[in-house]
């Protein structure tokens, strides 16, 4: 057999290597057919008949292109006035009881239906006279979806991702004929995963209830990004509107999640557009007030230098975060080198899971870590401390608080009381023998009420850099959102804090941090952040 | 209280197992095992089902709703379904179903308040050579007249 | 009378029972044929130009060769009969009268395609031919022809009736295997064919009752003898079921090729109460209808299909002249929407569109342009789907708008049904 297959497509001959379908063929040579039901990694349905292509040889009858496979010399004619009127006829049939509600549709300008209708021209309505025959259902709630079986097309994309992509099987075909829907036994779904299906949905009939009439799709403007949420760093995408993030999609990589993000990442984004900090803070007296950068650095330049005078400078410490970019913790570390610090450790999270593709099994084994930041791996290729497994830095650190050991704190996002495994009034009283302690965060943390210096930061929504995911894959968060105003990046403190010790690091962009980081640790040698593409690219091993 | 198989019900489900090549294809008659115990396939006989052969709810109801022999609604004791289509309502299948709704009080998906009758317009039941035509339960009646259908129906206890 | 095969025991007392059945000779072809290579049958059976019964006219033989061979799999023999077709009522009366025929067909056919299993799809609603099929297979297990080395033999068969449980398209071959699994009876997407990928996934054949109870007759008198029988490519008898306002309606085992028209009006009778006939419906209701003056041809698969129309289940209709062609078609339109699955756009909405659309022609209500709105809907739905009942649905309905457009532009025009909607 030969590796490559003779095809002639609408009259031009391609070669294809074997085993595609007429479907994928044709969109390789830039040739769309048009499909609703077909997803690739989904079981093939073909019900949909918007595909429907003429095929020699074969019967006279036209074939599915999404389930047909090439052979060689078979001709495919995929735009002749038959097939056409065929597709028109699928439209047609379509919106015979489609609701035509585009204008309160948050699929509308997102919608393969408009789309296709637009593509193929405008149709008269059959439904003249008939309204009242037009197949009605109520709207049903789902928990974190609604369903609109009015604008459902059957395809059961959503019906096949449950099953075979999210392994729980809530969802099905009921009934038959005109009235076969698509129903659950359920009050409301249980699945981590169900959202997934709303993406599916090529019409407005599955519909996410976090993004229900927020905005109009068109007014969205998009990025790229790395969900924050756990160790896998799902691909995501950042959809939002005057600064705010109004939802977050995912971004397809077949290396790490496929089509796929969890419901609770999906989700989870109320913190970046809610209740940030955004001033800092200096200690006067009992109080914290807001200062500027620059004071509240200076504060900390003046403390710590009095700590390291007196105590040496292992009396100060800084406890990075694995929420930190891999540009951000190999600045900490080479922080602490420069205050002349051991003491530089961050808290990693731990994945109990086996790493395994994400397509190899249902997604509540793949799509999910432990390990709910995202970048622990970075810290580890980069030999920061972390502490044993069932005693963490963060116990460590406390006993050398206690001890007397440690008199100068610098914390990174971490709000240690809400680590189940300190005791709370023991911390409290540790960070009370402190003569400095500064907490850099994006949000309020309750630890920070001790807090000499609080130092707001930038969100990974707002900032350039890269996360190492479980798989040691180095992958690039954009700077989506316009930056919180007046508030600077982790890269900007440390740079500055750098400076005010005397060292020049110079990196005035994440960028230059990552190729200095490159050059000095074997595990990111030979990458660049600009390298990482979109895709990113696994690290070597550490 | 969940619903639970009679001994009786069990003993034919486990022979529907023997014979199926899989338990999944068993699910078909114990469908019908359920409704000849319970009545109405309603969720809570879904549930049961599901749980005794071990296959997934969503599954279960999207089979039992795919078939118009499993009935979601009440039903009576003795459950009329006269033959619609073309040749039996050449034969008169409307008379007959006239009669039927008019002798018994009742309308096509509905019940007799005693519980006794129910009737339903079906399709074609391959009798048409004999039209018009009825099942009453399991029991065919062929060459209907309204004479016949009285006779039938009166004889029903 | 021509010669009769497969309803000749239809009289015969307890025709239903093993011990009157081998009292005839029967399981004889079946001893026979298992002494025959599987490959000698399947040439016996390409001999005898048996085609499927069912509807589609396939060579029964020819299906059976394409079963692999030394393919490790269990194989299955999936029978048929969700007989559901309005207009046909044959299979009903194979299994009622005459199950053992149908069952030595089995044994016969599995040999063939060395299956050990089969599994006979008898619709739901017939409850006494499952019983009467059931209490026959247990007759043969007594007797060891079922089970663990048939017949001395080393083949295994097991034999089981499934049943349906409301769903004409289950008549289609693999929406029936789907209900075999016990799963919703929807058609699958071919490629694979059952002969590859079938019920669980093995490779299956599936047969209608009627060519299965032909299976043991070729073997006995062998397949020249059943060619001489019927025309050129079509061998065997048939049952013609006849229904509508005969004088005789009922089961009519005749050859392939019988004049349809003699069928009508000698061996039925001729229409009824002196009313004219109309129209006939020449193989259940998805075959296009014939005009009074286009039934003196051939039933057969070829003829038919030259006439426009096709064989089908050899289930005729028959329409009187005082029917209203409208309401006539109304009611088979109602019957596809009820029974299309749902899967495919084409036949989910259009089997439903056609149906209201022609149920408001039929009340007076409709306009002119739903005429044209109904053929072009069936154009449509014609080819476009996964399984056949899309052009079943549509195939009838585009010939008798094409037939009767007069009778539909007439209800327009009046604003009412001018045979007061009468059958």
């Amino acid at each position: 057999m030969s590796d490559t297959v003779k095809v002639t497509i609408n009259g031009a001959e391609y070669e294809f290597p074997p085993g595609l379908t007429i479907l994928q063929a044709a969109r390789e040579v830039g040739i769309r057919i048009p499909y609703f039901c077909w997803h690739k990694h989904l079981s093939l349905s073909g019900n949909c008949r918007m595909c429907l292509v003429e095929v020699k040889p074969g019967p006279p009858k036209p074939a599915i292109a999404c389930g047909t496979v090439i052979s060689d010399g078979m001709e495919v004619v995929t735009n002749s006035e038959k097939i056409v009127e065929t597709r028109k006829a699928v439209l047609q049939f379509l919106l015979l009881n489609h609701p035509l509600d585009c204008p309160v549709c948050d699929e509308a300008y997102e919608c393969k239906l408009q789309d296709y209708v637009y593509e193929y021209g405008p149709t008269v309505s059959r439904f003249v006279d008939f309204h009242d025959k037009k197949r009605v259902y109520k709207r049903e709630d789902l928990g974190k979806m609604w369903v609109e079986m009015n604008r459902c097309i059957q395809c059961t994309r959503c019906v096949r991702y449950l099953k075979e992509i999210a392994g729980e099987y809530e969802m099905d075909r009921t009934h038959r004929g005109h009235h076969l829907k698509i129903d659950t036994y359920k009050e409301a779904f249980e699945s981590d995963f169900a959202l997934n299906a709303a993406d599916l949905c090529p019409v407005g009939a599955l519909e996410d209830k976090k993004f229900h009439f927020k905005t109009r799709t068109w007014d969205l403007r998009r990025g790229p990004s790395i969900c924050p949420g756990c160790s896998i760093g799902c691909n995501i995408y950042i959809d939002w509107f005057g600064g705010r993030i109004e939802r977050l999609l995912p971004r397809e990589n077949d290396a790490v999640n496929a089509c796929w993000i969890c419901d609770h990442g999906r989700h989870d984004f109320d913190c970046i557009n809610e209740n940030r900090l955004q001033k800092p803070r200096v200690r006067s007296g009992a109080n914290l007030e807001d200062a500027r950068y620059s004071d509240a650095l200076a504060r900390a330049k003046k403390d710590l230098d009095e700590i390291r005078n007196i105590h040496g400078p292992d009396a100060v410490a800084l406890l990075l975060s694995p929420r930190m970019t891999n540009e951000e913790l190999f600045l900490g570390k080479k922080l602490g080198q420069v205050l002349g610090t051991e003491r530089v450790a961050f808290l990693a999270g731990y994945n109990h899971r086996p790493v395994v593709p994400v397509m190899s099994d249902v997604l509540p084994k793949t799509l999910v870590s432990d390990d709910k930041t995202p970048n622990s791996t970075g810290g580890r290729l980069l030999g920061i401390h972390e502490g044993k497994e069932d005693f963490t830095a963060a116990h460590e650190l406390v006993a050398a608080i206690e001890d007397g050991k440690v008199k100068g704190l610098m914390l990174f996002h971490e709000d240690l009381s809400a680590l189940s495994s300190i005791d709370g009034a023991a911390l409290k009283k540790a960070l009370g023998l402190l003569d400095f302690f500064m907490v850099v965060a994006i949000r309020d943390l309750a630890v920070a009420e001790q807090a000499h210096v609080v130092l707001p930061t930038l969100s990974y929504a707002e900032k350039d850099g890269s996360f190492t995911n479980h798989q040691k894959r180095v992958q690039r968060i954009f700077p989506v959102l316009p930056p919180l105003s007046g508030v600077k990046s982790e890269l900007e403190i440390l740079t500055e804090l750098g400076r005010m010790f005397d060292a020049s690091f110079g990196y005035e962009n994440a960028a230059k941090a990552f190729d200095a980081m490159a050059a000095e640790e074997g595990a990111f040698s030979g990458l660049s952040l600009e390298a990482l593409g979109e895709d990113g690219l696994e690290a070597k091993e550490g | 209280m969940a619903l639970e198989f009679s001994a009786e019900s069990e003993k034919r489900i486990n022979e529907a197992l023997d014979e199926y090549y899989n338990t999944q294809a068993a699910l078909i008659p114990v469908l019908y095992i359920a409704q000849d115990e319970f009545g109405p396939v309603t969720p809570e006989v879904m549930d049961l089902v599901a749980k005794r052969l071990e296959l997934p709810r969503m599954f279960v109801e999207a089979v039992a709703s795919f078939y118009t022999m499993y009935l979601k609604k009440p039903f009576g004791r003795h459950h009329i379904q006269v033959c619609r289509t073309l040749s039996c309502h050449m034969a008169g299948a409307q008379n007959i179903v006239a009669h039927i709704k008019k002798k018994l009080e009742l309308e096509a998906g509905g019940v007799t308040p005693d519980g006794k009758f129910s009737l339903e317009e079906v399709e074609c039941l391959a009798m048409c050579g004999s039209a018009p035509a009825m099942i009453i339960n399991k029991t065919n009646y062929e060459n209907l007249t309204i004479e016949k259908v009285d006779e039938i129906l009166d004889n029903l206890d | 009378m021509s010669e009769l095969v497969l309803s000749k025991r239809f009289n015969t007392p307890d025709s239903h029972l093993l011990s009157t059945y081998e009292a005839d000779g029967g399981y004889q072809a079946a001893r026979k044929a298992l002494d025959m290579t599987p490959e000698e049958v399947v040439e016996e059976v390409k001999k005898a130009n048996l085609r499927g019964r069912g509807g589609a006219g396939f060579p029964a033989g020819i299906k059976w060769s394409f079963m692999p061979k030394d393919d490790g799999k269990p194989h299955f023999l999936c029978v048929n009969a969700d007989e559901g077709e309005p207009g046909t009522f044959k299979d009903r009366s194979l299994m009622r009268f005459d199950p053992h025929q149908l069952l030595e067909g089995i044994i016969i056919g599995c040999h063939a395609i060395r299956a050990e299993y089969s599994y006979i799809y008898v619709r739901g609603e017939m409850w006494d031919e499952k019983e009467i099929l059931w209490n026959a297979i247990r007759e043969l297990r007594a007797k060891n022809y079922l089970g663990k080395g048939i017949f001395g033999t080393k083949n295994n068969l097991h034999i089981a009736v499934c049943t349906g449980a409301g769903a004409y398209v289950c008549g289609e071959e693999t929406a029936m295997i789907n209900s075999i699994e016990g799963k919703r009876g929807e058609p699958r997407l071919k490629p694979p064919f059952p002969a590859q990928v079938g019920a669980f996934g093995m490779p299956t054949t599936v047969n209608n009752v009627e060519t299965i109870s032909n299976i043991p007759h070729i073997l006995k008198n062998g397949g020249e003898w059943f060619a001489s029988l019927g025309v050129e490519k079509d061998g065997g008898t048939r049952m013609y079921g006849v229904s509508g306002p005969v004088k005789n309606p009922g089961l009519f085992e005749r050859p392939q090729g019988y004049n349809l028209k003699k069928l009508i009006f000698e061996d039925a009778g001729g229409m009824l109460d002196g009313r004219e006939l109309k129209a006939v419906i020449p193989g259940g209701s998805s075959c296009p209808v014939l005009k009074a003056d286009e039934i003196d041809i051939p039933h057969n698969y070829d003829s038919l299909r030259d006439a426009g129309s096709m064989a089908g289940s050899a289930g005729v209709i028959v329409l009187p002249e005082d029917a209203c062609a409208v309401k006539a078609m109304a009611n088979l339109a109602q019957f596809y929407a009820h029974e299309s699955c749902g899967q495919c756009t084409p036949c989910r909405e259009g089997t439903h569109w056609l149906n209201l659309l022609i149920q408001r022609i039929e009340a007076g209500q409709g306009k002119m342009e739903d005429i044209d709105q109904l053929l072009q809907t069936c154009k449509n739905m014609m080819g476009s789907t996964i399984c056949p009942l899309s052009d079943a649905a549509a195939m009838p309905m585009e010939a008798f708008v094409r037939k009767f457009r007069d009778e539909f532009e007439e209800h327009v025009r009046l604003g009412r049904c001018p045979r007061d909607g009468r059958l």
